[in-house]
């Protein structure tokens, strides 16, 4: 799982309001790389939560990301750089997504996060 | 430019596979013989595991398909080339490759109708340089495998991601695509619950091959293979659950190609897209002895320059759409 996935996955839970961003519980992560696609990143920024991605990559000790991004930042190649390297090539192996309201946890097995409910979270 | 240059190439190959056909193709089983390029060697074992043979699209699409890279290993009962005839477990040598699991749906008829019908598309899909692709119900990954290699990969700035319900679809979806070289991200859900709130307009194309099979309703809720057919009354209990979903997840020029049967009234499902503002047309048209398939492409009405011109549902109203071939 990508980090761009925890920044797209909420929680699902039944009743949940706040269930965005899932805290990030990471025991085992690989680097992969992707090739660097500027486009993508600058049509991407408006659509990523920073903060979000910002902290899920501090929790696997990536803490090159500034705390705050506004669009200005995106000419600057370094910026995107790391910001491509956070989005796209750390990918969580094991470990798990927290709902921030209610708790709840989402296992990550083998890189695949499992966003599936019992009956009467439905 | 890199991107072009693949996109060049790939046009190439294909042209020479002769894949510029009419888009609408209705392959009778009997007729499934005739094909005259038939015999190369990836094609000597055609006949599947359950007796029946390729219907001839379903041949070039693989031939296609293997052209641009995707190793047979995939939907051993179909495509498996290699086969010992001796071996009393013909897809052993295969699954071991990519893995298989007993309650994951094996590629079959309406898998090969929904890449055929992406091949078809293939010149528009092109064009329409999507930034985020999903398959809904990915069960062994060869629809979003074929789909990530026809669209080129990664190099080409494309996003993928898909669900399944079935925890061991993810898992086989995952080995495959990892055995061909391409990345999708996998998340084990039904339909895209937890996705759907952060990526609602985002997706640029959303494939489908939902449970069509009309079951029971109790079946719907089943686990296991299960869920990969059952569709409950007319096979349309998940069809009309997927529907709403992908409405939201797609973008403003998102299209949605989804198999669907001829039991499932597909007619009815165009005329509820329709209300949410989409166009329709057939894509791949498909009748053998157990079902008649038909691969719907969706979009949303007005954007009818990008369908080379098709007529289309919006402008011909819907019964004379429907009635044609």
């Amino acid at each position: 799982m990508r980090l761009l996935t925890h920044n797209m996955l909420s929680s699902n839970v039944k009743g949940v309001v706040n269930g965005f961003p899932l805290r990030l519980e990471a025991s085992s992560w690989v680097e992969k790389e992707v090739e660097f696609n500027a486009d993508f990143l600058r049509s991407m920024f408006p659509k990523i939560d920073w903060p979000a991605l910002a902290g899920a990559a501090q929790k696997i000790g990536y803490a090159a990301l500034p705390d705050t991004a506004d669009a200005t930042m995106l000419e600057s190649e370094d910026f995107l750089k790391k910001f491509h390297h956070a989005l796209l090539e750390i990918h969580v192996e094991e470990g798990a997504l927290v709902c921030p309201e209610s708790g709840r946890r989402f296992p990550i097995n083998k890189g695949i996060p499992n966003m599936l409910l019992n009956e009467d979270e439905v | 430019m890199v991107q072009e240059e693949e996109a060049e190439k790939l046009e190439e190959r294909l042209r020479k596979l002769g894949v510029d056909e009419p888009m609408v193709e209705d392959v009778k089983e009997d007729e499934a013989d005739d094909d005259d390029d038939a015999d190369t060697e990836g094609d000597k074992e055609t006949i599947a595991n359950d007796g029946s043979k390729q219907s001839r699209s379903e041949q070039k699409s693989h031939k296609a398909i293997m052209k641009l890279g995707l190793k047979p290993v995939i939907g051993a009962s179909r495509i498996n080339i290699e086969r010992n005839k001796n071996d009393m477990f013909p897809r052993g040598a295969d699954i071991r490759l990519v893995s298989g699991h007993p309650e994951v749906y094996e590629p079959c008829d309406d898998s090969f109708a929904l890449v055929d019908a992406l091949l078809a598309d293939r010149g528009n899909l092109l064009n329409h340089k999507a930034r985020f692709c999903m398959e809904i119900g990915c069960g062994s990954g060869y629809v979003i495998t074929s789909l990530a290699i026809i669209l080129g990969k990664e190099n080409s700035g494309v996003h993928y991601f898909t669900s399944d319900i079935n925890p061991d679809a993810t898992r086989v979806t995952q080995k495959t695509l990892f055995a061909h070289g391409v990345h999708a991200e996998i998340i084990n859900t039904n339909i895209a619950s937890g996705l759907q709130k952060r990526l609602v307009g985002m997706m640029d194309v959303i494939v489908v091959n939902p449970p069509y099979v009309p079951t029971s309703e109790e079946e719907v809720n089943c686990k296991g293979i299960t869920v990969s057919w059952a569709g409950g009354h007319n096979g349309r209990t998940v069809i009309d659950r997927i529907l709403p979903v992908v409405d939201e997840l797609l973008s403003d020029r998102g299209w949605l190609y989804m198999v669907t049967l001829k039991a499932n009234n597909p007619s009815q499902i165009c005329l509820v897209m329709r209300k949410k503002g989409y166009a329709s047309r057939i894509v791949v048209q498909r009748s053998t002895e157990e079902e008649s398939l038909l691969v719907i492409k969706f979009w949303r009405e007005g954007l009818d320059d990008v369908n080379d011109g098709n007529i289309t549902s919006s402008s011909l109203g819907f019964g004379s759409w429907f009635g044609r071939k």
